[in-house]
């Protein structure tokens, strides 16, 4: 192979890369969701019995409960 | 020859801006466990940030990693904090840590602790002090708040589940976690309010008078359980805590909890448990 076509080879190599970085910081903040963990009381103060399932978020007598989804932030990379 | 160069130079541009983008991936998937972050919309100025942190444990030109201080928490309860230049502030605990140290037992009244008027987690209360120092009222990002565990990134939720007990007596309740979750942690942190007042001597307060029994093991030096470490005030021991894990948790059963709290003479303070199950639902 030539020398010339040896650089213009590795120039678009170069340049392929360059749009491959540009291109995956771009899409570091372009993921946005909104959470709004669920939270469902029925303090009944001193109770004796409760059933909780913690699937399906269904409480009675427990003071508190809250379920949240867990999900990868954007800016951590593989 | 120079254009051999101009090319080598520029790979290792892309090469240095390629690493420097996972620098944070490394450390969070290396150290951190239950982590809550937000974008506080706008770029941050480190300098500005670095004034809310108690210890900064790593600096570079585009991030700061610490402690930041939350409220009626130990050291070992104070979460780490990753603030970045672009945005980005998150809190998390140390992978080895329990999930339920989230738990902000300083937002309650300790005489009649009510958990479901909790605002923040402990996380969140970390998120709240830098968003504020950089002039961001945290109240106006918190719905954009999410969380994740870095040690389960299959784990697509987290239950916390919390209760009280302010006067003499028992409080107890019932949860049960379905056979098609996957169960990826299970933790506990048990918090006490003059559960022994008058009485002296690490021992006999607390755990043998005031805590929670699950399934009716007691789960300070339950087997199966990691208990660490608890804090004082004074010498009447008024301010307990004691967390851990539950190596395991049977799935599709019935599991009962009983919190117990039984002050030795006047009737204040209280007994209060929460539990934090990491799963992934289908």
């Amino acid at each position: 192979m030539e020398k010339k076509t040896l650089n213009k080879v590795l120039i678009i190599v170069v340049i392929v890369l360059m749009l491959g970085v540009i291109l995956s910081l771009s899409s570091i903040n372009s993921i946005v969701v909104e959470i709004k963990p669920e939270i469902k009381s029925n303090d009944s103060g001193n109770s004796n019995t409760s059933v909780m399932n913690s699937t399906q978020n269904t409480t009675k007598n427990t003071n508190n409960m809250i379920s949240i989804p867990l999900e990868k932030p954007p800016f951590i990379k593989d | 020859m120079k254009t051999k160069i101009f090319v080598a130079l520029i790979t290792l541009v892309c090469a240095v801006i390629f690493l420097t983008g996972n620098a944070s991936a490394a450390f969070a998937t290396s150290e951190a466990g239950i982590s809550a972050y937000v974008n506080v919309g706008t770029s941050i100025n480190l300098d500005q940030a670095a004034s809310v942190y108690k210890i900064i444990e790593d600096r570079t030109s585009t991030y700061i990693i610490g402690i930041v201080e939350v409220p009626n928490a130990n050291d070992y309860e104070q979460p780490h904090v990753y603030t970045s230049s672009d945005g980005w502030v998150m809190a998390y605990y140390a992978k080895e840590q329990p999930r339920a140290l989230i738990m902000p037992w300083g937002q309650f009244d300790t005489n009649n602790p009510d958990t479901s008027i909790m605002s923040n987690t402990r996380l969140e209360e970390a998120l709240s002090g830098v968003s504020t120092v950089v002039g961001v009222a945290y109240s106006s990002i918190k719905p954009n708040t999410k969380y994740y565990d870095f040690q389960y990134p299959a784990a697509n939720g987290l239950t916390l589940i919390s209760e009280s007990r302010p006067n003499n007596g028992v409080d107890s309740f019932r949860f049960r976690v379905p056979t098609e979750y996957v169960l990826y942690d299970a933790s506990w942190e048990y918090y006490s309010y003059d559960g022994c007042d008058g009485v002296v001597g690490a021992g006999y307060c607390g755990p043998l008078r005031s805590n929670f029994q699950l399934d009716g093991n007691q789960l300070s030096g339950t087997d199966g359980v990691i208990s660490h470490n608890s804090i004082s005030d004074g010498g009447s021991l008024k301010d307990e805590r004691y967390f851990g894990t539950i190596s395991a948790l049977t799935k599709d059963v019935l599991h009962k909890g009983d919190l117990v709290y039984n002050p030795i003479s006047t009737d204040v303070g209280s007994s209060s448990i929460a539990i934090v199950l990491i799963y992934k639902q289908p």
